[in-house]
Parts: C-alpha cells; structure tokens; sequence
C-alpha cells in the first residue's frame, strides 16, 4: 500500500455552531447522507479498501453504525476515538495514531466534498517525491460569498496567501492572512533566484487533502509545538524547504565544533528511499530551468500543491457552504458516486395530490408530502412530514421535522426533529434540532441558545 | 454627400493612425566614459552597425511612421549620421526628426522638451536610441489602445523581456523585481534589488490583488508605449527624472492619480538595450547567432550598403576582407570590410571593424575592434573592446575587461593588467596627471601612447570601481571612505608607530596569559587592556585587531604539537573562555571587519594558521561575534590590508569558501525562529 488513507472526521465545526451544537459536524447530512461518506465515497473511488476514521469518542459508535449499515461502505473502516475533552488540532491527531501508520499517509478531511481524482493529485506527489502534497482549488471560493441563512456575520473567510511556482506545483509560500506581517512582506532573495516567477494567490482554499511522507509524522512526534496541518505544519514546512540542514552537514569542520545538544533538526528526520535517490543522481531530468544546479536545487524537503482548476470542490465549513452544497447536490450525486443509485425521490415517500416538487430536490426516505405543495431546490431529509399548501425553496429540511400547513419556508436550514407550526412564515432561517417554531421570522437563528440570550 | 463624409471619416483616421515614437539619443548617464566622450552611445557600433540603426530599423519595420530623436550630447554628430546614412531626407513613409537640447540632463528633461513644443499628438512609443530589438511592436501598440477604450487611466506599457537571474543579459543596475497583478497584467510594484538588504513588499500588494506575480526573470528593455498624458505627467511633475521615477511616482499615487501601468512580457522575440559594457557584449553575440533575426550581419540595415557573406559557425565576412594563409577564424565573427588578417592569427567571438590591420599570430578572443585598429604580430587580446584607431605594437597581451579608447597606442611587449581603462590623453585639469605620465613609459610601452583613465572626481577608488562597472563585474567593491583614509593616515606615520605598536602588543600577550593563569576575570583585563591602549596611544581599530591576534596566537604557543587537530581544540577553549573580553572589543560591523582582517593576517602566517582560518570564523560566527553580513562583505571585498600578499588572500577565501556558501545559501535560517 502505498498510502494510508486518514480520514479526520473529528471536527467540532466551530464555523457553523447553529447546525453543530446538537448534532456532529461529521454526520449532519447534506443530501440526505452523512457528510463524512463523501470523503469516504472519494477514497473508495480511488480503490482504497480500508482507512482510519478519525471520530471524537462521543460518536464513534454512531458514525460506524450510519457508515456501515445505511450508507452501505465496503470499505474496511478502522474507527479511532479521540476524546471529546481535548481540543486536538489535525497534527495532534496523527501523533495519537502514529502506531498504525505504516507508510505515506493520505489526510482527508470530513467536509470535503469533490470530484477531484486522487489519482492526479498522487501523481504530482510522486512526480516530484514530494513531501506533502495539497490539493488547492479555487472553486469554493464562490461558495462562501453567497448569503447564509441565520444572523448575518460580518466574518470574512480566512484567507491564504499562496505562492506557487512558474508551474503551478511547487509551494513557495504559504502564509495565512492573520500571519502576514502588517507592512512588509519578506521574499527571500535567495528563493527568487532559484524561483523567478513567483505567483501569490489569495482566492485558493486548501481543501485538507495531503499526502504526506511517514516522517513527517516521526518529526512532529519531536515538535510537540505544532497541533494543526494546514495552520502550523504546512506554512513550516514551505520556509524549511530553502533551509540548508544545520551545522552538522558543514564541511571541513571538526566534531569539536558542534555541540550535541542541538535539538533534532528537521533534516534529520528525513528519509529518502535509497533507490529514488540513486535515481535522483542518475537521471538527467531536473525540475527548472535557468542555471545547472542539480534537480530540485538540493532541496530535501519539497511542498507541492494539485490545483484543481474545473469540476466540482467544496469544503462545507461554513452554514453558507453547507446551504448552497445542499441545493446542489442533487445533480452532482451521480458524478460522485456513480456506481450508487441515488434516487431523488426515494421510493418509499408519498406525495399527495397536486403537489410539485422541482427536479433539483431531493426527498428522502419515508416523506409525506401533504395536498398542493410546492417545493424547489430543497432537501427534504427522511421520515419527514409536510403539511398542505407548504412552500419550501432554497431549504434544507433535516430528518424528522414535521411542517404545519401553510408555512412558508426560504432559504432555511431546519434542523432534525423540529416542528414548524401551522401557517409560520421563515426566510434565512436557522431552526435548531428539536426546536418549535411559530411566526414569522428573516435572518435568525432559532435554536434554544439563542432563545435563552433573548430572554 | 455620403462620399464626402467617408472621405472625412478616412483622413481623421489617418491623423490619428500616424504611429509616433520618440527615441531618445542620450543616456544621460557616465557608464560608457571615456569612450562616450567622443562618440555617443547611440553611434557606437554594434556588429559594425551604429546602434542608432538597430533602434530605427526596429521602429520602421514595426510600421512607426514618425520618429523624433532627441539628441542632447554630441548632437552634432548624432544629426550628420542620419543625414549621411540616409533616414532622414528620403521619400520614404517613414519620417525622422531630430530634436537637439543641448542642457537636458534627464530622460524627464528631454520628454519635457518635446511637451512644450507638443509634437505628439496620440500614444507613442518611447525607445532610448540604444535598443535592439526585433519585436512587433505594432501589438503592444494595439493592446494598449484597446485598453485605453475600455480605461483611459492605463497610460503605459512597458516591454519587458524574460531573462532568468542567471542570464547572461542581466547586470546589477537592472536587477529589478516586478509584481504584477497576474489578471490584468498590471504593474503594482517594481523595485530594484539591494544586493545587501532582503527583499521586502507592501502587503498591499497581496491584499488588494487576487493573483500576483513576483517575478525576478525580467529585463526591462526599456521600450514603452505611453499616452499622450505621460509627457504632460513628467511636466506636472518635474522632479521626475528618470523613467524609474516616473513609474515608481505613478506606482505610489495611484490612489491619488489612478493611473495604472502595464507590463508586456516578450518571451519569443528578441529586446535588449544596451545599458553597459556587459550588455554591449551579450547584445553583440545575441545580434551575431542570429537571436534578433532579421536584423543580422548578412541581412543589412537599409542605410548600410557594407553587405557581408555569412558562413558556417556563424562567421561573417565583407567583401573586401583579407585573410591570410593560416589564419582561423573560429566561431561567432565578424570581420569589416577592408580588414586583413595576417597568418596563424586564432579569432574566435570576435567582432572586427572595417580597415583594421591584424598581424601574425595574433590571438583574438571574445573582443570587440571597432575600426581602423592595427594590432601587430604575437598579440594576445582577452574580452576587451579596442575603439577606433587603437594601435597595439608587438608582443602585447591584453587582460580581459580592458578598455582602450580612442586612438590609445600601447605596447610594444608589454601586458596590461586585467580592468584597465587607458585613454590617449588626460584633460587639462587632471590632477594625477604627472604622476600618471611617470608611468606610461613602463606600463603602456615605449610606443604606448596611453594613460590610465580617471574620472572627473579623480580619485582612485572611484576609478577602479567606474572600470568594474563598464564590464559590469559582479564583485561588489564598495570602500569605505572613512576606514580608506584611515589607513592611509595610520601608513604614512607607520614608522613613528611602529616601535609602541610591538610594545603594546608584548605587553597584551603578557597580560592575556597572566589572565588565563591567574583566572582574572574579564572586567579586570579590560580595565587593564584600555589602560595599556592609552599609555601607547593606540588606535582602536589596532586595539581590535591585536586582541584578536593574541587570542590566536596564544592557542599556538601553548600548544605543544603542531597539529591542527590539536591546536584546534585549545583555540576554541581559549576564545570561549576569553569570549567577554572579544565581545568587549569587538561589536560594531567596523570592528568586527577589523577582527577578520586580524584573522587573515593571521592565516597567512604558516599552513597550519591557514587551516585554522576557516574554523576560527566560524566559532566567531557561532558565538555571536562575528556576523554573518560581516563575513559575507569581507569575503567579497578582499582584504584591506597591505600585509598579506594577493596569493594567500586568495587561499584564505578558498579555505572560507564552503562556509560562506553556507551562509550564503541559509540566509533565511536567520530569520526563522526555532519554534
């Protein structure tokens, strides 16, 4: 095997607290599966057959349940539990699970949703052994400028300032906006010469796919200090590419010199497979152009990056991204899980009457739809029932709500086991799980936190 | 009264398609002098074409219609070669002008000039008359007006050239980072490189852009299309200069102004200006292996009726030409008509002017012969540039990177050192100028007919490093006033000082040792130390560098081998233990330089010093002592002492050298914090 695949499935969605309060971030649904299938969805594409799942205690049980039993996995899945109290950033994980880590590894992140061939991605990592590989894409950018249900946020997206190299692979500069310095960006001349055209852009997401050489994982056992991929490891690794090892390396130097309590230094942490480096001396393929210097200018450490650049990539962080990934779902289904039949009604939901719903909807398992009701680009979750004369578009309806007649319901998410009272009218709405709602409400959030700060 | 109106329609159109271009004539800068002196740049001679010819030639066939050249300096002469050579008074579509001022002193005067007399009537193209260039410019002229139609505040263009950082067109004045705005192709910061400072960017740059490039792979070849707007900008603002300061002042208003400037960047055809000696060479070999095809030797420039045979290895001769039984015309030249070429003569890059005279066994490599020049038997010439009616007598060996000016005579039998500018008379009011004529006997031959080349200003330092600038060497020589004339001063009262200068330094040794038997601490030696400097009226800087030498020394006293692997050991003991004290001395840059040169002087002392050399500096460095800026700058500036002879400066910079290249290479180690 040539890469294990991680599955980080344990984030607490601190970017869309309405919908993660009651539920986990990994399992809310978004076109009426788990979220964390699609990832799973992905790497079973690709012919993996079995990954670790990285899920917090509190759920793991659940996750394996929902996993195996309804979304049907083949896959074998080694479900690791962190526990609920701490907080662990990704790099924190990947020590706790440095026992199972054979070779390479493969880092997913559960809100990953893409057509995205890993394949490619594998190929760039191999192409230039790199040391991690990132997938990029600018595509969710979009996502995140739509307006989201619930209380209007004045937060901006983080952003990322990347550069890459002349060809778009090589990582030279990786620096999220709140490191940036406030006046004075420093490029080092000595990167601008190996490196002349450097291009920084800031519309790119990382979407938390890396590919990764197992060593990384012995060095961040040494750095205790790093708990997160993207936010630490990542822009460390993108300086020490240009870094000469320390001392121990100069020549003509007596032992003398050097003191042996330095602390490990990165470098040395490095292991390179001794055939591709008998093959790195050999061949006479190097990766620039414009001087002689040997391939890859001696750098051991190397951060590349796969630009997706059309298809389909979201990360569903963000309730806007969460919203505007479920109104499109409808029509990706089929290119994401070809082999899966997904029908966008399912079989066993009864509507009655004149009732429409649009073609870009789905209706989930066990749904009664009452006598003239409209839906459009909606999610309607399973074993819901809607009364009559209900309008529902640009919604996401969760499992187990229950709609009174005559409601109104825009461009809202309702989460599960909530019941919408007769004739209650909601536009940009959050409705909490299990909440009760009546009235008429635009832009809020209705879940039982925010009703006890009203009060 | 249809036809009338197209009639109409078609004539404003004309006047407004008049393509227009300015050339100026003038560099307005001292990189050519003395050669500049008498010809202006823009007629030097480029693969014996005058550069001028280049640049017209690039403007006609790119369908310009209307050219002004502005000449400034030498005006006369630019004036007489266009009438001669036929641009100016024929009948063709194609119309130049000179414009003449003779007290311009910038680019910014000159465009100033041409607004007041408001002969531009839409976007022209600004060119110096000292570009080579095979680009259709007709494109950029078109993509500029198309983004004028859409924004009026795009007022320029600017063409650049790829060129790597290694590219053999790339020279230390035009080492210049462009960030662009990848979308628009926008120019949002340009600034040119300090090779001792790191590079730094206003985060703005990446803030307010979505995708940007920095780029360090480009050449300005200073071609631009503008607006008419930016003639009445420069005379808005007459503190403009320069073109950079144009850029730089419509770069930082932009806010203000909102003018923006775009970039073009040129990757298949050819553009190059030829802004300094390095760049008159690889613009001369690019013109002769045919990069700027069609303006090639073979492929005449109109006014030239001088048509050449062009062979294999690119060898192109005149008609006329010469050559002798023998004699091997090896790769890349160039020979003008009415040349001989005497036997077993070996040429190779060589470009050679019309009438010149090459004797026997001559050796001719990478240089450049302007015409009329007559070098005689068994001359050896390096990477130079011979001008007009140079004569270089018997024997003579020419290093590289020399220049000899107009009609210099030099030889016979002598050698010229590597970098000399010789010119065949001083001005009047040169001050060196009988020290100088003592010289030219031995130096120049007794034919030689030559003097060392002084700039104005005169003095020496200044002189050499005018010299290096011609060739555009990439040995940084910076010197130091203030440390230069003190070493002059401390020499000329060498002698007085010499004999307190051994005392105190006996008695620094003694002190020293008395320090590591007795374990006195370091303040105390210091109080001590300072009281013997002033009871010998020492200088500090001798006060530096003879802490440091004792310091070593004594390691190699007390040694009882003579091993390096064991004198080594002791050394660093001894430089630990002393640390306060050394830090105590030596602190600044200044001082710190004062340290490396004890260090090296030091070195040269035996072989075993020398090998310590390497270690020593990098202990220093390691203890903070010595900083890293420091050791690079002495490494590249040579040593200012007179004590140590240029042999063993230079084993000591090769025993240095992995260290500084380590250095060099982990120079953002520095600013990396170990988490």
């Amino acid at each position: 095997m040539e890469f294990q695949p991680v599955v980080m499935a344990a984030g607490r969605g601190s970017r869309m607290t309405d919908l993660t309060c009651k539920s986990h971030k990994a399992l809310l649904p978004i076109g009426n599966m788990p979220m964390m299938w699609y990832p799973i969805n992905m790497l079973e594409m690709a012919g993996f057959t079995e990954a670790i799942v990285v899920v917090l205690d509190s759920f793991a049980t659940e996750a394996q349940k929902v996993l195996t039993e309804i979304c049907d996995v083949k896959m074998r899945l080694d479900f690791i539990g962190i526990p609920d109290t701490e907080y662990w950033g990704t790099a924190d994980v990947l020590r706790h699970i440095k026992d199972r880590i054979k070779t390479d590894v493969l880092i997913i992140s559960s809100d990953l949703i893409s057509d995205v061939s890993i394949h490619d991605i594998a190929n760039v990592h191999r192409t230039y052994d790199a040391t991690i590989t990132s997938l990029l894409s600018n595509i969710p950018e979009q996502y995140n400028e739509i307006p989201a249900p619930g209380p209007k946020s004045k937060k901006k997206p983080e952003k990322d300032y990347i550069g890459l190299d002349e060809k778009g692979c090589r990582v030279l500069f990786y620096t999220p906006e709140a490191d940036l310095d406030a006046e004075k960006v420093k490029i080092s001349k000595s990167l601008l010469k190996r490196h002349p055209c450097v291009s920084i852009k800031s519309n790119l997401t990382d979407c938390h796919l890396y590919l990764m050489k197992k060593w990384v994982i012995d060095f961040l056992m040494e750095k205790r200090s790093i708990s997160s991929i993207k936010g630490e490891l990542l822009p460390y690794l993108t300086k020490k590419q240009f870094s000469k090892p320390k001392r121990e390396d100069l020549p003509n130097t007596d032992a003398s010199v050097l003191s042996a309590n330095v602390a490990k230094d990165i470098f040395s942490f490095i292991s390179q497979d001794p055939m591709l480096k008998k093959v790195e001396k050999t061949s006479t393929w190097i990766d620039h152009t414009g001087d002689m210097d040997n391939c890859y200018h001696g750098n051991q450490i190397r951060c590349y990056a796969y630009l997706q650049s059309s298809g389909f990539c979201a990360r569903t962080n963000t309730v806007s991204s969460y919203c505007e990934i479920n109104k499109q779902i409808p029509r990706l289904l089929q290119a994401l899980a070809p082999e899966k039949e997904i029908p966008t009604k399912h079989s066993s939901a009864v509507i009655k009457g004149t009732s429409q719903v649009g073609s870009e909807c789905l209706v989930g398992e066990g749904v009664t739809i009452g006598d003239k009701v409209s839906i459009k680009r909606s999610v309607i979750g399973k074993h819901c029932t809607v009364g009559d004369k209900v309008k529902i578009t640009n919604s996401v309806i969760l499992d187990h709500v229950n709609i009174g007649e005559c409601c109104n319901i825009q461009g809202s998410i309702v989460s599960s086991n909530s019941h919408i009272i007769d004739k209650s009218d909601l536009k940009d709405c959050i409705v909490g799980t299990g909440e009760n709602v009546k009235g008429k409400y635009t832009n809020e959030a209705l879940t039982d936190v925010h009703r006890m700060i009203e009060i | 009264m249809a036809p009338k109106k197209i009639t109409k329609r078609g004539e404003e159109l004309k006047q407004e398609d008049v393509l227009q271009a300015v050339v100026i004539a003038d560099s307005f800068d001292r990189k050519f002098v003395p050669i500049s002196d008498k010809r202006p740049r823009s007629l030097f001679h480029v693969a014996n074409v005058p550069l001028l010819d280049y640049t017209l030639e690039f403007l006609c066939s790119a369908g310009v219609e209307e050219v002004f050249v502005f000449c400034c300096h030498l005006a006369d002469q630019i004036k007489d070669h266009l009438k001669n050579s036929g641009w100016i008074d024929n009948d063709r579509k194609f119309f130049v002008q000179t414009i003449t001022s003779e007290d311009c002193m910038s680019v910014g005067d000159a465009l100033r000039d041409i607004d007041a007399k408001s002969l531009i009537r839409s976007d022209f193209i600004l060119v110096h008359g000292d570009v080579v260039s095979n680009i259709n410019i007709q494109d950029v002229v078109q993509e500029h007006k198309k983004r004028r139609e859409t924004d009026k505040s795009s007022i320029m263009t600017q063409v650049f050239t790829k060129a790597p950082p290694t590219h053999a067109s790339r020279c230390r004045e035009d080492d210049l980072v462009v960030a662009i705005d990848s979308k628009t192709s926008q120019i949002i910061h340009y600034q040119k490189v300090d090779p001792d400072k790191n590079l730094e960017f206003p985060v703005e740059i990446l803030t307010e852009h979505k995708e940007v490039q920095i780029r360090y792979d480009l050449l300005d070849c200073q071609i631009s299309v503008c607006s008419p707007q930016v003639l009445s900008l420069f005379t808005d603002n007459f503190d403009y200069q320069s073109r950079d300061d144009f850029i730089k002042g419509i770069l930082t208003n932009e806010e203000i102004m909102g003018n923006t400037i775009y970039i073009r960047i040129i990757t298949e055809k050819y553009a190059a200006r030829i802004s300094n000696l390095q760049l008159y060479d690889s613009v001369s070999r690019d013109i002769i292996n045919r990069w700027t095809f069609p303006m090639v030797p073979d492929n005449c420039i109109k006014p030239n009726k001088d048509s050449m045979s062009y062979g294999r290895h690119n060898v192109y001769l005149s008609k006329d030409v010469t050559l002798a039984r023998g004699c091997v015309l090896e790769e890349n030249v160039l020979v003008g008509k009415g040349s001989v070429i005497g036997s077993n003569s070996f040429i190779s890059n060589t470009v050679i002017g019309s009438n010149c005279k090459i004797g026997e066994n001559v050796k001719l490599i990478d240089t450049y012969v302007w015409d009329g020049v007559t070098v005689e038997n068994n001359c050896v010439i390096n990477k130079s540039l011979l001008c007009d009616n140079v004569t270089v007598y018997e024997g003579v060996t020419v290093c590289s990177r020399c220049v000899l000016s107009w009609d210099v005579a030099v030889g016979p039998q002598v050698t010229m050192k590597e970098g000399t500018v010789a010119v065949a008379s001083l001005d009047d009011d040169d001050f060196g100028e009988i020290d100088d004529r003592g010289t030219v006997s031995t130096e120049f031959g007794v034919k030689g007919r030559a003097f060392h080349h002084s700039s104005g200003a005169g003095s020496d330092e200044e002189d050499e490093k005018l010299n290096q600038a011609m060739w555009g060497l990439s040995i940084e020589y910076t010197s130091d006033d203030d440390d230069e004339s003190s070493v002059s001063t401390l020499s000329s009262a060498k002698d007085v000082q010499m004999a307190s200068e051994e005392m105190f330094y006996i008695e620094l040794q003694d002190t020293l040792k008395r320090g590591k038997d007795e374990n006195i601490s370091a303040d105390n030696l210091i109080v001590e130390i300072n009281s013997l400097k002033l009871a010998y009226n020492i200088t500090v800087q001798e006060l530096n560098i003879m802490v440091t030498k004792a310091l070593l020394e004594q390691s190699i006293s007390e040694a009882a081998s003579q091993l390096a692997s064991q004198v080594f050991p002791l050394m660093k003991m001894n430089l630990q233990k002393f640390l306060s004290l050394l830090k105590n001395y030596i602190k600044s840059a200044d001082s710190q330089k004062h340290c490396l040169q004890s260090i090296e002087e030091f070195g040269s002392l035996s072989s075993l010093n020398l090998q310590l050399v390497v270690k020593v500096i990098h202990i220093l460095y390691d203890l903070e002592v010595l900083d890293e800026q420091v050791i690079l700058k002495w490494y590249k500036q040579g040593s200012t002492s007179a004590e140590i002879v240029p042999d063993k400066q230079r084993e000591i910079r090769q025993q240095v050298e992995p260290l500084i290249k380590w250095l060099e290479e982990a120079d953002e180690e520095s600013s990396e914090s170990e988490g």
